[in-house]
């Protein structure tokens, strides 16, 4: 078994005129947090619908060892995903809905579903249709958390709810979920919110992978320098990337170059990764 | 069977529980409730259990009872109590109707689908447990409950005649009740393979239908229909729908010369009736083309499943 859990080679996708996904490729390892990360239509929803076998794709793909499209129901083992919107059959009951994973996912844990959703207010035997938006998402988590898989992936899977619901399904897919042997990617426009636990980002636009690096060398790259009054040229000859007025001061955005070189012209700062994405959309970089 | 198929189809159940047990129950209850009308005496004649042209009512089956023999009174029993009961059926051709055609449309509406898909199971399952649920399932429930209904009808005649000294044990003909409930489903399951590319069709609708799946199932055929009797004067296409949906009994040999002397008759005759059908339908050309097309409807439901978001 190969250290990957996704390989994808030239991956593409086209809708008619329109290219969703043009010649993508790029590798997944285990036990990373990945962060996708693209404005709405860039191809992300594209790129995961092709990686979880929804959909058709041209192009090399291996999920797991498997091609999705052709085996997805293999795939399902060890794959684990939320879609972007509610999906939940809304006729089930809570207490159905664990019985029906349960009757067909070997890798489901019912011990684990219970104590998760033990912890929470939603009553087992109503149904889905009736639950708050927040506790449809908790149902849904306590299953995901409750199969033992791989792969894990979640588009905008927050979407719509509360800031403590929010934090707290972050915090319960850290401390009771990931670990090194699973894979876990995360859409979402709240970057903010997920910026402290992605090991890796992924930027898409317009169907194409513009970036993608860890974390913690994303920091390095990227770096934001308050211009001290004098420097306006010198840094200017450096090759901002972008540029912008902060109190009064130029503020530049520079990838790859040197912190040091900077340091000289003023003051740096670490950015935020949302800070980077809107520099990486709207600059040259 | 593989496991997933019975985890499916008890899912499918749950999600159509109205169709499939409420409604023959709610319907057997509504039968239950009219018979009991007259024999309470709230109207004046037992007119409602009149049974196709052979007037067999019921003051008038019971008040003449002991000039039969038994074996007579056993056979017009299962008549009688059958006739009752045969009020479950009514709900059943909707809810395979419907269920079919709703299925896979309402999956992608509300996006359950997207959840269903998120399960190691294979579009092939889902698909062939969404027809087994409503076409071969259903009917088995209603089944159940006609048994149930004719077992129901016949505590209440044996309290009626209790009361003005008919005989009782005669009235619960279990044996000619099993008999006829396994003519019954067996006929019915003829009937429903002959309509199976009308069925799958349904189903092929329901998985690609953008919208309003009625509309998408109804009209082609009816344009179909239409057109060729504009253009051509032919009817056709007409044809091929009736026969599908009971015509080709027609073509069964000697079926209309069965003669039925007596009630007891009755039950050679339908063994018989149901031999002649079963053999007609496998020897049939047409019987199999239809059960071709149904595959190849099946397929392309499957495959548009595999795509559906």
């Amino acid at each position: 078994m190969s250290e990957y859990v996704i390989e994808a080679n030239n991956l593409s996708k086209t809708f008619g005129d329109f290219k969703a996904l043009d010649n993508v490729s790029f590798k997944m390892p285990i036990g990373r947090i990945v962060g996708v990360i693209g404005e709405n239509g860039a191809g992300k929803t594209t790129m995961l619908n092709a990686v979880l076998g929804l959909s058709s794709y041209e192009g090399d793909l291996r999920v797991n060892g498997h091609d999705p499209m052709k085996e997805r129901n293999k795939l399902m083992q060890d794959v684990c995903f939320i879609a972007d919107v509610a999906t939940l059959p809304k006729w089930m009951k809570v207490s159905d809905v664990i019985d029906y994973v349960e009757s067909v996912h070997p890798r489901f844990n019912r011990a684990k579903a219970m104590d998760f959703l033990n912890r929470t207010s939603v009553p087992l035997n109503r149904k889905v249709k009736a639950l708050s938006k927040g506790m449809t998402v908790q149902v849904h988590l306590a299953v995901v958390m409750a199969i033992d898989a791989k792969l894990l992936v979640l588009d905008e899977p927050t979407l719509g709810l509360d800031i403590i619901f929010r934090k707290q399904f972050y915090q319960s897919l850290l401390e009771e979920y990931f670990d090194e042997e699973r894979t876990i990617i995360i859409t979402t426009h709240q970057v903010e919110e997920v910026e402290h636990i992605l090991s890796d980002v992924i930027f898409i636009k317009g169907g194409k992978i513009v970036l993608e690096e860890e974390m913690e060398d994303l920091t390095q790259i990227f770096i934001e320098l308050m211009v001290a009054p004098g420097n306006e040229e010198k840094a200017q000859a450096l090759g901002p990337i972008r540029k912008g007025a902060n109190f009064g001061r130029t503020t530049c955005i520079y990838k790859d170059v040197p912190r040091e070189e900077l340091n000289a012209l003023g003051e740096t700062r670490r950015l935020g990764l949302a800070d980077i994405f809107v520099a990486t959309m709207t600059g040259e970089g | 069977m593989n496991n997933n198929y019975i985890a499916l189809i008890k899912r499918d159940f749950l999600e159509g529980k109205g169709g499939y047990l409420w409604a023959p129950a709610i319907a057997l209850g509504i039968a239950v409730f009219f018979s009991l009308l007259p024999i309470l005496g709230l109207t004046d004649s037992g007119n409602v259990f009149v049974i196709n042209a052979d007037n067999v009512d019921l003051q008038e089956f019971l008040g003449r009872i002991n000039e039969h023999t038994p074996e007579e009174i056993s056979a017009g029993a299962t008549f009688i109590l059958s006739g009752f009961a045969s009020l479950v059926w009514i709900p059943l051709p909707f809810v395979i109707v419907f269920t079919l055609l709703d299925q896979l449309y309402s999956e992608r509406k509300d996006k359950s689908v997207l959840f269903w898909k998120s399960m190691p199971v294979s579009d092939t399952e889902e698909v062939l447990a969404k027809l087994i649920m409503p076409v071969f399932v259903a009917p088995i429930i209603y089944l159940g409950i006609f048994f149930v209904g004719t077992l129901i009808f016949a505590l209440l005649l044996s309290i009626v005649s209790l009361f003005i000294g008919g005989p009782i044990i005669e009235l619960w003909p279990i044996w000619n009740l099993v008999q006829g409930s396994i003519v019954l489903i067996l006929t019915f399951f003829t009937m429903l393979l002959w309509t199976a590319p009308l069925l799958a069709w349904l189903m092929l609708v329901s998985a690609y239908a953008p919208k309003v799946p009625f509309i998408f199932a109804f009209a082609p055929p009816a344009f179909i229909i239409a057109l060729e009797a504009i253009m051509f004067e032919g009817t056709r296409f007409a044809e091929w729908v009736g026969n599908r949906l009971g015509g080709w009994i027609k073509e069964v040999e000697g079926i209309r010369h069965y003669r039925v002397d007596d009630l007891e008759d009755l039950f050679r005759v339908s063994w018989d009736f149901l031999g002649s059908i079963i053999g007609h339908s496998l020897t049939s050309g047409s019987f199999w083309a239809g059960i071709i097309i149904a595959a190849a409807f099946l397929f392309g439901a499957i495959e548009i499943r595999k795509r559906a978001m």
